[in-house]
């Protein structure tokens, strides 16, 4: 059991548009200064500069299990674990980077139901994978989409989210992810 | 592209941390190890239609469906709760100096934040 938990968090957002150089003219003695019209992204006017917060939370000590983090859900990390025999493919003995693999059936991050404090999703795949907080629900809604490579973090409000309630799921191909989901 | 197409870059950047058991100090959390990061940029994912709140402080908001990207932060006083179902559930919070990105499911997230006592926000969103 850690003494005490926190999690530092932030968040930044650019949003920026495409624009057009227009193509310049003119000369000097020894140089031609003409250059093409070109391309260029800049800084959306609406916005006009780059957007983010940060902030921390306590999470408590004890932690709802092992698998609050993908990295430390690594199930063959204790040698007693171990049940593979020792001349066959090794696939147990490299413990890996505790991505969690994401396909078509939804993946229940937990099926501990204490109040959720924070959670923090990773696409470490190739491919978009999408996310409802409704598991188990009839139909749940997937609000969230990550990309290749992005990610999402978010605070639960009150108790109305449980960690059992984190749901994810590919969008049309196979991906992995990483994720911190801690409770209150 | 084309003149005029919006792109977005968004991350996100958490570090887990443990006191060790003199009280003493922060380390990052030994379960997981590392500080996490990630970003991504949509470029095409998107229409070209950028709406930009820099300060309200006139609750609920109700934005409806409809976005592909979201972004929302409480830029100071009390904490803001988000929902996205229309306001049937809140189920995200943000504290003072927060903020939140998400891509979105334009038909899926029917996003409508409220404060929960005297809030600024500043949001984003992109069609």
């Amino acid at each position: 059991m850690a003494n005490d938990r926190k999690i530092q968090f932030a968040t930044q957002v650019i949003a920026k548009i495409e624009a057009q150089q227009a193509a310049t003219t003119g000369s000097l003695e020894e140089y031609d200064l003409s250059k093409a019209a070109y391309q260029y992204n800049k800084t959306h006017t609406s916005v006009n500069k780059s957007l983010g917060g940060n902030g921390y939370i306590d999470v408590n000590s004890t932690q709802w299990g092992d698998g609050w983090t993908s990295m430390s859900v690594l199930t063959r990390t204790a040698w007693e674990d171990f049940d593979e025999v020792w001349n066959t493919t090794a696939s147990d003995w490299d413990i890996g980077s505790g991505d969690v693999a994401i396909s078509s059936a939804v993946v229940q991050l937990s099926s501990d139901s204490s109040t959720m404090a924070f959670c923090y999703i990773k696409n470490t795949g190739s491919n978009a994978v999408k996310i409802t907080l409704e598991y188990g629900a009839g139909s749940p809604t997937y609000p969230f989409k990550l990309p290749a490579a992005g990610s999402i973090q978010f605070k639960g409000y009150s108790t109305n989210l449980t960690i059992d309630k984190i749901g994810v799921v590919r969008v049309s191909s196979d991906s992995t992810i990483e994720y911190v989901i801690a409770k209150a | 592209m084309a003149t005029n197409d919006v792109t977005v870059t968004f991350r996100n950047f958490c570090v887990p941390q443990e006191k060790d058991s003199t009280g003493a100090r922060w380390y990052l959390d030994s379960d997981c190890g590392r500080k996490l990061s990630g970003s991504a940029v949509l470029t095409g994912e998107m229409g070209n239609t950028v709406v930009y709140e820099d300060s309200t402080s006139s609750f609920p908001v109700d934005l409806e469906t409809g976005f592909d990207f979201f972004y929302l932060k409480c830029v100071s006083g009390d904490d803001i709760k988000l929902s996205l179902d229309g306001g049937s559930n809140y189920l995200v919070s943000l504290s003072s100096g927060e903020a939140f990105a998400s891509y979105v499911d334009s038909s899926a997230a029917d996003i409508k934040f409220d404060t929960t006592g005297t809030s600024t926000v500043q949001y984003l969103t992109i069609t």
